[in-house]
């Protein structure tokens, strides 16, 4: 009989990573119906979501040990959506994400692309995003910062949408498993988002890159 | 999803849970089924660290203690909880042989984990502050 597993750690990451999706896929499910009134709504939203964890599975089952870049990781979302590049704009340093972090920060990303889309800078003609990450040294830690701001559009003052499974995402699992400190805020030219993520915990988080641009395009 | 599983109603109820478990999601599904019981939940928290900080305000009845803490091993944490008195109920996503021989005897839930299996186990492990709480109450 063939072994089929490469190395002996793998198994048990893999287990490990089936067991945690099947959790978010339920966790998800609850949460997605919960407050929607019709079944095609509900869908839709249900659909977008395990269309980003799909996305972020396959991007882990890429690169299991190198890491996930988090440019990637945040195109995914955005250009699945069909956004307006032109009104969109973003850039950082080359970060990798560690595989074992990547699916709250994916599932974050696909949220807050799809509260821009609905209720945000691509619900008005006029809107647009901009998102920025840089690395900040605080007290000897090393900080991952990522900006999301968007502009041009009135943010209905009762609707801040991020409700539900997007607003527990980044309030409360971001904090809880990345020890990130997050911050969402409408204010009157649109919507700011500051997510700040350390380095390491007990393992590292992400790291800064070191291999060149265009690393993507070798694979 | 958690659901209210037992008919007798909150069969935990006055139990203090400490649970320490680094999946949010994992976390606050068993966290909802403990409280549903009647138990009072202390974290949940995704750390050894944090959960030494709870232990020094609270002492708990029972410790859910997830084996497998960002890549750490919890076994170091459940001696001291052990040196303490406090029942353990363990929870593994692995292969039960990765528990040390020194904890084996101790329950082990296997995620996803199964809410009236998780229930029963700590009521098992918390037996004996039962029945001096509830010298009357017929089993």
């Amino acid at each position: 009989m063939e072994n089929f597993t490469t190395k002996p750690g793998d198994n048990l990451e893999f287990q490990r990573q089936l067991r945690s999706l099947f959790s978010v896929l339920r966790t998800l499910i609850r949460l997605t119906s919960e407050g929607r009134s019709s079944v095609e709504d509900c869908s839709a939203y249900l659909e977008g979501r395990v269309s980003a964890l799909a996305h972020v599975h396959q991007m882990m089952a890429r690169a299991p040990d190198e890491g996930l870049d988090l440019e990637e990781l945040l195109c995914n979302e955005l250009l699945s959506q069909a956004l307006p590049e032109a009104r969109l704009a973003m850039g950082g340093p080359r970060i990798r994400i560690a595989p074992r972090y990547a699916v709250p920060l994916a599932l974050a990303f696909h949220e807050l692309t799809i509260n821009a889309l609905t209720h945000g800078a691509f619900a008005s003609s006029t809107g647009e995003a901009d998102i920025r990450w840089s690395v900040l040294i605080e007290n000897g830690t090393s900080w991952l910062r990522v900006n999301w701001n968007e502009s041009g559009f009135e943010l209905p003052a009762d609707s801040l949408q991020l409700k539900g499974f997007g607003f527990e995402l980044i309030e409360r699992m971001l904090p809880y498993e990345l020890n990130a400190r997050t911050a969402v805020r409408a204010v009157p030219e649109g919507l700011r988002v500051q997510l700040d993520i350390p380095a390491s915990g007990d393992t590292p988080v992400w790291r800064l890159a070191a291999e060149p641009r265009g690393w993507r395009e070798a694979l | 999803m958690a659901m209210k599983t037992d008919v007798e109603g909150a069969v935990l109820s006055g139990i203090g849970v400490l649970i320490v478990e680094d999946e949010y999601l994992i976390a606050q599904e068993v966290a909802e089924i403990l409280r549903l019981q009647g138990a009072t939940v202390l974290g949940p928290v995704a750390e050894a660290a944090g959960a030494r900080k709870l232990l020094a305000e609270k002492r708990p009845d029972c410790a859910l203690l997830d084996i497998n803490l960002r890549g750490k091993l919890v076994f170091e944490f459940a001696a001291e909880l052990q040196q303490l008195g406090i029942p353990i109920v363990l929870i593994t996503g692995y292969d039960r042989s990765i528990i040390p021989v020194a904890f084996r005897h101790l329950p082990s839930l296997q995620k996803p984990v199964n809410s009236q299996t998780l229930i029963t186990s700590i009521r098992k492990q918390t037996r004996v502050f039962l029945r001096e709480v509830e010298p009357t109450s017929p089993r």
